[in-house]
This record gives C-alpha cells, sequence and structure tokens, in this order.
C-alpha cells in the first residue's frame, strides 16, 4: 500500500518539476538576461519533456497492469485506479507544458 | 530493535514513570473531557470548541464583508452616485475582499476542519489541541488588528492584492496598508497551524484499520488542502514582510530606482492567490462529496477517481498563478506556458464533476436543504469553471482583464464554489453543533433567495463586463449601457442578502425551537453521526475499528447499539488522561496511544503577547514589542515544558494488544507536525530564493554592480552547515539510545554549530549594504531568515540539554531528539544554501 501511496504523488510531482524547468527555461531565453538561445530552449524543454513523458507512460503501465500478479485487497485496488488517473492526467498536462515552447516561433509569440 | 523501530520500556505499572506526569486521579472520562465553564472556557483546547469558534468568528466576519459588498453595490445602483466618495469606496471593495478570503474563507473551512476531523477518523481530540487553540487566538486578534483600521480612519484601500508601488510608503503614507499586511500576516499564522495541523491529525489519528483508502473521502480533500496551505501561503508571507520591511525599514525590495520589481511582488502574491482559490474550493468540494452520498443514499461514485482529481488539482492549480498577470508585459512564451496549465486543471475538476453527477444518477436523491444548497453549487460552479476556462485563453483575457466580466468569473467560482457548500454543510452538520435541526421550510426560502439574488447580481456583471465596464470604479456616467444592469445586479445582491439574513434569524431561532436532532438524522455513512449529536464534551467512549468507507451502513455492529456501549480501543481510563489511538500513516494499523493536552491557558497568553508585538509594531513603540515577544517566549517554554509521558506500555483495548504511549518513532504524530512545519519554513525558504533569482535574472545590471559577500566566511558557513547536518543525523540515532546523558553533548554541539553558522552568515554578508539595491536586500533577508530559525535551533538544543540535565528527560524518552534531528538538517540545507548563493552571486566588488 505504501508504494502505491507514493504512486498517486509520483506522477504529479514530476509534473510539477516539469512545469518549474520549463518555466525556469522561458525565462532564462526571454529576461533581459537572455541566459540561452530559443534553439536551446527547444532541444533542452523538448529532451526534458520526453523524459518526463516517458517516466509517466512508465507508471501509467505500471499501475494499470497488476505485475506481481499477486491477488489485492480493495484498498490496493481503489488507490491503484488513484495512481493510474493521476499518471494519466500528469502526462496529458506535461505534453501541454511544452506546447508553447513548440509552437511559438519566439519570447513574443 | 532497529532503528526504525520505537523504543520502549516495559515497566510495571507501579513504576515512576509508568503513568502520566500529568493524569487527574479521581476524574471519570466524561469530567476528564468536560469543557471548562464561566471565564475559564477560554482556557479550552477541545476540537469542538475550538472549532465552532472559528465557525462563528468566521461567520461574523462574513456578514461583515457582505455589509460592505452591499455598500458597494448601493454606490453602484445609478450612475454618479454619490453615496459614498471615492477613497471611501476604495477602502469599501478593499476590505470587503480581504476579509472575505482571508478572515472568512479560510477559517470557516478550518472551522470545519478542526470540528469534523477528529470525528470523522475516529479520534477523540484533534492531534495538537493547543495548536489549534493557539490558531484561532492568532486569527481572532489578526483579524481584530485588521478590522481596527477602520477606528483609526486607516483602512487599506489598496485592493486585497497590495500592489506595489500604490501600497509602498511614497504612495501609502499612513498606516492602512502596515494594518494589512501585519494584520493579515499574524493571522495567517493560524493558517499555517491548521495545516501541520490537519496533515498530522489525518494521517496520525485515524481509529483502527481505517486505512488510507477507508478513510472518508472529505479527508483526502483536506488533506491535499492542508498540503497546499503549507506550500501556498509561504510566498505571500515573505511577500508581505518584505513590503512592510521595506515600509519600516527603507529596504528596497520592490523599488525599481535600486533594481527592486513590481512584478515581484505580483509574483509572490499571485503565487499565493491563485492556490488560495482552491484551497478554498476543495474543502467545500470535500464537503459536497460527503452530503451528496447521504442524501442519494449511495457511495460516492468512483472514489478513486475523486481521490486522483483531488490530488491532481492540488498540484496543477500551483502552475496557474502568472494568469493574474497576462496583462503585465510577460512575455508571451510565459503567457502561453500559465494559459495551458489553467487549461489543464479542468480536466481533474471536471473528473471530478463527473463523479458527483454520476453518483447522482445511482439514486433519486432526497431534496433537503443541504441537496438544494449542492444542487446549486454544481450550476453555479460549472459556469464559474466554463468562464475560468474563457478567461484562461490569452487573448480573452486581454480582453476581459479588468472589466465586471471577471469580477461576475470570481465571484461564480467562489460563491458557487464555496459558499453554496459552506450553507449546506452549515444545514448539514448544524446537529453536530447545536444538537437541533434547523428549519426545512425556512432553509428552502434561504436557498432560493440566495441563488436567485445571486445569479441576477452576478450574472448581469458578464454582460457589463463585455460592455466595457471597469473593476474597481466609483462611479460611472449614464448612457454607457451599464445603468439597467448595474441596477439588476445590486437588487440581486440585495436578494441574496437577504438569504443570508434569513439565515441568521433560522440559526437563533433553531437554538431555542429547532427539534432536538436524533442519532445519524440525515441516514449519513459517516463516522461523526455515530453519537446522537447533542455534543457531548468528548467523542468516543471506545474507538470502534473500522472495516469500511461506509462504517454506519457497512457495519451493523456500529448501530445495533446505544454509541457508548460500542466495543473499541482505549475504553479504560488507566492514567486519567485525555488521550487517543496513534496510527500507521498508511494502513491505520494502530502504532500509539497519543497523549492529549487538557485546559490550559498557555494558548491564549502566547497569542496575545504575539499580538502585543504585532499591533505596537503599527503603533512604533517598541519597547512594547519586546515586551509581547517576550510574552510569547515565555508562552512557548511553558507549552513545550512538559513532563514526558513516552515510554511506557499500556493495554490498547484491542484483544491482547499493547501499545506505547508517545512513540518514539519517525511514524509519530510529533514528527509529522515537524516534517510539516519544515515543508513551510523550505516553501518560505524557497519563496525568498526565487525573488534573488528574479531579480538576478530581471534586473542583471543591479545583480552585476552589487558587491558579493565575503567569500572565505560564506565558504566556512558551507562547511559548518554540514557539520550541522551531520549533528542533525546524530540527534536522530541518539532519540533511540538507552543512555540519556552523553545525548547532552549532541544537544550543546547542536547548539554551538547553529550559532557558529549563524556567525559565519553575518561576517559574510556584511560587507554588503543592504540599502544599495533590492538584489543585496534580498540577500540579507535570506541571512536574517536562516538566523531565525538557526535562534530556534540553538533556543530548541539548549532546552533538550537542561531537561537531561535537571532529569526530566528518561531512557525512551528522548523523542525531541528525534524531532530537533529533522528540523535541524533541513535548516543545514537552508543555511548551506544561504551559503552557496553568497559565493555565487554577487558581482564587481
Amino acid at each position: 500500500m505504501t508504494r502505491l501511496t507514493y504512486a498517486i504523488a509520483k506522477p504529479v510531482l514530476l509534473w510539477a518539476l516539469h512545469f518549474a524547468l520549463i518555466y525556469a527555461l522561458i525565462s532564462a531565453a526571454c529576461a533581459p538576461r537572455a541566459l540561452l538561445t530559443q534553439e536551446v530552449l527547444v532541444v533542452t524543454a523538448a529532451v526534458l519533456t520526453l523524459t518526463a513523458a516517458t517516466l509517466q507512460i512508465f507508471w501509467l503501465w505500471r499501475t494499470s497492469s497488476n505485475g506481481d500478479s499477486e491477488p489485492q485487497s480493495s484498498d490496493e485496488l481503489l488507490l491503484r485506479r488513484a495512481a493510474w488517473w493521476t499518471a494519466l492526467i500528469s502526462l496529458i498536462a506535461t505534453l501541454a507544458n511544452l506546447m508553447p515552447v513548440l509552437i511559438l516561433p519566439g519570447c513574443q509569440g | 530493535m532497529t532503528e526504525r523501530q520505537a523504543y520502549v520500556v516495559d515497566l510495571p505499572e507501579d513504576e515512576s514513570y509508568s503513568g502520566s506526569a500529568k493524569g487527574e486521579p479521581g476524574k471519570s472520562f466524561e469530567r476528564i473531557w468536560d469543557a471548562p465553564q464561566g471565564v475559564r472556557h477560554l482556557s479550552s483546547v477541545s476540537h469542538r470548541v475550538v472549532g465552532k469558534r472559528f465557525l462563528v468568528t468566521g461567520f461574523v466576519f462574513f456578514l461583515i464583508a457582505g455589509f460592505l459588498a452591499l455598500l458597494v453595490r448601493t454606490q453602484l445602483i445609478v450612475p454618479d452616485n454619490t453615496f459614498l466618495d471615492s477613497e471611501t469606496y476604495n477602502q469599501v471593495f478593499t476590505m470587503h475582499g480581504t476579509i472575505m478570503m482571508f478572515l472568512f474563507a479560510i477559517p470557516m473551512l478550518e472551522g470545519f476542519a478542526v470540528h469534523l476531523i477528529p470525528l470523522m477518523v475516529g479520534a477523540r481530540d484533534l492531534v495538537f489541541p493547543r495548536l489549534g487553540a493557539f490558531g484561532y487566538y492568532c486569527y481572532l486578534f489578526g483579524g481584530i488588528i485588521v478590522l481596527s483600521s477602520f477606528l483609526f480612519d486607516a483602512a487599506p484601500a489598496g485592493g486585497w492584492f497590495m500592489y506595489v508601488p500604490l501600497s509602498t510608503s511614497t504612495y501609502t503614507q499612513d498606516l492602512s496598508a502596515d494594518f494589512w499586511l501585519i494584520g493579515i500576516t499574524f493571522a495567517e499564522i493560524a493558517s499555517v497551524t491548521a495545516a501541520v495541523e490537519i496533515i498530522a491529525a489525518i494521517l496520525c489519528t485515524r481509529a483502527p484499520g481505517m486505512s488510507l483508502a477507508k478513510m472518508p473521502i472529505l479527508m483526502w480533500y483536506l488533506l491535499v488542502t492542508a498540503f497546499m496551505i503549507a506550500v501556498g501561503f509561504p510566498p505571500l508571507i515573505i511577500g508581505s514582510i518584505l513590503l512592510e520591511a521595506e515600509r519600516l525599514l527603507g529596504l528596497p525590495f520592490f523599488e525599481v530606482a535600486l533594481g527592486g520589481d513590481p512584478l515581484l511582488w505580483q509574483h509572490l502574491f499571485w503565487l499565493f492567490g491563485h492556490p488560495e482559490v482552491y484551497i478554498i474550493f476543495l474543502p467545500a468540494a470535500g464537503m459536497v462529496a460527503t452530503m451528496l452520498p447521504t442524501f442519494v443514499g449511495k457511495p460516492l461514485f468512483g472514489y478513486g477517481f475523486a481521490v486522483a482529481a483531488v490530488v491532481s488539482m492540488g498540484f496543477l492549480s500551483f502552475g496557474l498563478w502568472a494568469h493574474h498577470m497576462f496583462a503585465t508585459g510577460l512575455p508571451v512564451m510565459s503567457l502561453t506556458l500559465f494559459s495551458a496549465a489553467s487549461t489543464m486543471v479542468a480536466i481533474p475538476t471536471g473528473v471530478q464533476i463527473f463523479c458527483f453527477l454520476a453518483t447522482l444518477a445511482e439514486g433519486r436523491p432526497r431534496m433537503s436543504v443541504p441537496m438544494l444548497f449542492i444542487l446549486g453549487f454544481l450550476f453555479i460552479f460549472v459556469l464559474g469553471g466554463l468562464t475560468g476556462v474563457m478567461v484562461a485563453a490569452v487573448p480573452f483575457n486581454l480582453q476581459a482583464h479588468d472589466s465586471y466580466f471577471v469580477v461576475a468569473h470570481l465571484h461564480y467560482v467562489l460563491i458557487g464554489g464555496f459558499v453554496f457548500p459552506m450553507f449546506g454543510a452549515l444545514y448539514y452538520w448544524m446537529p453536530q453543533f447545536t444538537g437541533r435541526m434547523m428549519s426545512e421550510t425556512l432553509g428552502r426560502w434561504v436557498f432560493w433567495l440566495m441563488f436567485i439574488g445571486f445569479n441576477l447580481a452576478f450574472f448581469m456583471m458578464h454582460l457589463t463586463g463585455l460592455r466595457g465596464m471597469p473593476r474597481r470604479i466609483a462611479s460611472y456616467p449614464e448612457g454607457l449601457g451599464w445603468d439597467r444592469l448595474n441596477m439588476l445586479s445590486t437588487l440581486g445582491s440585495y436578494i441574496l442578502a437577504a438569504g443570508v439574513l434569513l439565515f441568521v434569524f433560522d440559526f437563533f431561532r433553531h437554538r431555542r425551537h429547532g427539534t432536538q436532532a436524533p442519532r445519524n438524522p440525515w441516514g449519513a455513512a459517516t463516522l461523526e453521526w455515530l453519537y446522537p449529536p447533542i455534543p457531548p464534551g468528548f467523542n468516543f467512549h471506545a474507538i470502534p475499528e473500522i472495516r469500511s468507507r461506509e462504517p454506519l451502513w457497512d457495519q451493523p455492529e456500529l448501530m445495533d447499539r446505544p454509541a457508548p456501549e460500542i466495543d473499541g480501543a482505549l475504553r479504560p481510563c488507566t492514567d486519567h488522561r485525555r488521550e487517543t489511538m496513534g496510527n500507521d500513516p498508511i494502513t491505520g494499523a494502530p502504532l500509539q496511544i497519543v497523549r492529549l493536552p487538557h485546559p490550559t491557558w498557555v494558548p491564549l497568553i502566547t497569542a496575545f503577547g504575539l499580538a502585543l508585538g504585532f499591533g505596537a509594531t503599527l503603533a512604533s513603540l517598541y519597547w512594547l514589542v519586546a515586551v509581547g515577544f517576550a510574552i510569547a517566549l515565555a508562552g512557548f517554554t511553558a507549552w513545550v515544558w512538559e513532563p514526558s509521558d513516552s515510554g511506557v506500555l499500556r493495554d490498547s483495548g484491542l484483544g491482547d494488544l499493547r501499545l506505547p504511549v508517545n512513540v518514539v518513532d519517525p511514524r509519530s504524530h510529533l514528527h509529522f507536525a515537524v516534517v510539516g512545519t519544515m515543508m513551510i519554513s523550505a516553501a518560505l525558504f524557497a519563496s525568498l530564493l526565487f525573488a534573488g533569482l528574479y531579480l538576478w535574472n530581471t534586473q542583471p545590471h543591479w545583480a552585476e554592480t552589487t558587491p558579493p559577500a565575503a567569500p572565505l566566511e560564506a565558504g566556512l558557513a558551507l562547511g559548518v552547515s554540514i557539520v550541522v547536518f551531520l549533528l542533525g543525523l546524530a540527534s536522530h540515532r541518539a532519540a533511540f539510545t538507552a543512555k540519556v546523558t552523553p545525548v547532552i553533548v549532541i544537544d550543546l554541539g547542536l547548539a554551538l554549530g547553529s550559532a557558529a553558522l549563524g556567525a559565519l552568515l553575518f561576517m559574510s554578508i556584511r560587507t554588503v549594504d543592504p540599502y544599495g539595491s533590492a538584489y543585496a536586500a534580498v540577500g540579507w533577508a535570506l541571512f536574517a531568515f536562516v538566523a531565525g530559525y538557526l535562534a530556534v535551533a540553538i533556543y530548541w538544543s539548549l532546552v533538550n540539554a537542561l531537561r537531561k540535565a535537571v532529569g526530566a528527560v528518561k531512557p525512551g524518552q528522548m523523542l525531541p531528539n528525534l524531532l530537533i534531528a529533522t528540523y535541524a538538517k533541513v535548516v543545514a540545507i537552508m543555511g548551506g544554501m544561504t551559503a552557496a548563493a553568497y559565493l555565487l552571486a554577487g558581482g564587481a566588488a
């Protein structure tokens, strides 16, 4: 049960980290200090998103299949369902974080 | 015994510390739990008393803020009205927003949480009753400070968001902004203490067998809300302290001429402000999810979906703050990121709403008054959510910005998402508070007056906004197409107010004439209805084992006999102490017996000391500030100087199971409280770091020209922070050892290390002029912040050492070492990061 409880929080924690990093990257590229070029921003953001999305897809798969195939209590099934849904919502939200960087040609759109 | 296991001493019961140092022998179970009478009632720390105080005080603030709203609407009823002058109008709308957001909504949810959590999870009281009482008094005194500004003709007038530069001393020279900053920051102590209390109470004091998955759904909502408060409130607390420091001391955090940035305030404010909306909404939605199954007669549809939705909302709602800043000139790419996140949060919100709708579809709901308010919530909140998706789109947002469309949207969200569920909850749980039922007939009138009045008042505002009427204007010329809409809005607000007044009338009426509530009057499934709702001082004679999420529906042994005869844990009151069960946070398995404090004046005295300190700051009476804080320090010392009850085993009443009292274990409720406190502390620290990074990134010239801190001292501080961290690890291990005296060395080492770390950080930053630039001022703020925490570490370590030296600590009673270990490790990390920042930051010397 402890593992499943963490499984509920992990995907959204990863979303939060991903969001913070994308925000930091955009700020680094678009603020007066201009630390990053547009190209570096896009490539870094894409790599970060790919990594995060891969992990979230893995968690999605893991919570959708009963890997250890042992009978589960109703509590465990319920937490597993919650974990699957948080993984799905987080995956969609993570991909959404990348959209502005991919779609917009520059900081000012 | 491994380190993770509890250290307990299985002594015979006649051994000197196997009983309870502060028991009340001779008193029965009922007498022990009785609330004190007369003036001593103020010393009560029971969750029933404190919860009701929060609810009543919060509702009084609701009426005050509602009255201010009526003044606003009366001013706008006709064009060119002169009912209020523009300065008074500014004060009125500012105080309306401030009171509603800080002194009504959050305290009301705290009131429900404080009152309901123990009853719903099967505890006899909240896990930290004194902290709850202390939080209430801080809230009360803070609210009085804010409200007293009217008496001094210095009511804040800068909007509930206190934007700079309007709120700096250049443009607000009187004390109005100080009243806001000091009063609200003080009142927020209640919010953060409530967060710690809610987290520890829900995770650590549930009935035997109540696993996470068997908790009432409201507990998930409150748990997520508490974590959100812990992370969401700190940015505003830091922002308020920085702004007050600028006003009081002249430090240039937001001063453009010295490299400050007004947008930094907006970031800090909305980092709090947007999650705040969800902090208000989520508990209300949790109450809906609790009430709905009762009236449908079926369990909540999709408990797992709802858990996923609430956890997701808790996180995603933090990625939305800049959508309040779309018109400030941020890079379009940033705006689009926040727009995307704002749209994404609609997904879990939608999942949750569909859970409610599916539950409704499962049966034929009984249309009682709480159910009407639930339907009102669904109708209004969904409309507010849809306009929320509209204003999340950058182009539309720019068009609707600062117009009445936004006023309409936010009231649909907040009144729909909080006020309607709250009224439903008041009707639903009123028997818990008064033992009587409110009138169904009057309740229907209340609902329809509020529902019709609300929609008339606020739906019109969408149209007024789309016709271009800006917010916060005290009057408008006729003939712009706004006249009739404003008239209708004002009439609607009067109808809404009539509904609220009718509720107040019914409340007083039912106290005398309402019918006595029977046991479980609504036929609910949750544990708070186990006993007849004629309020006793205690919650459970014996704490029952829980095997279902709907125990009153699925466990017949709970309802087939009088409640006091139900079997369960802790029936014998061996040590004549207030106590409840402590559990494993995940599985709900019994872990310990938690001893709870009896009535005490300490919370009131401590909060009064702090109020004196804060209030005297406003009056610039600095000797009185010192007196106030000295009183508070004395209060805190009396608070912590408790004889320990750890280290003893007692029968649990569950078969042969014997449990330790106040166990020394990382799963202890006290350890969870420290973890929660350090989470808040880390969020405070992160807010300051964010301020520094933000200025470094947006004001590079000032970052480069600010002289650096002294590198040698900063390097040494970094090294000492590692030592303090290691001492924290040693203190953790020491908590599980049998020898007490040698641990004094670790305590003293921690005190010394903390002092050295503070001194080195000071030596490092002392060459930097805090008035030279905003960037330098943030450097000093980092030092002041860490120094405050180090001072607490020194004080705490010395108290621990002194207690051991005078023999107040025996083997198995070194829980404080476990607690300070976690504290010291986090403080060491913060100190180390500050030192690292000093090494890396700054430009030419």
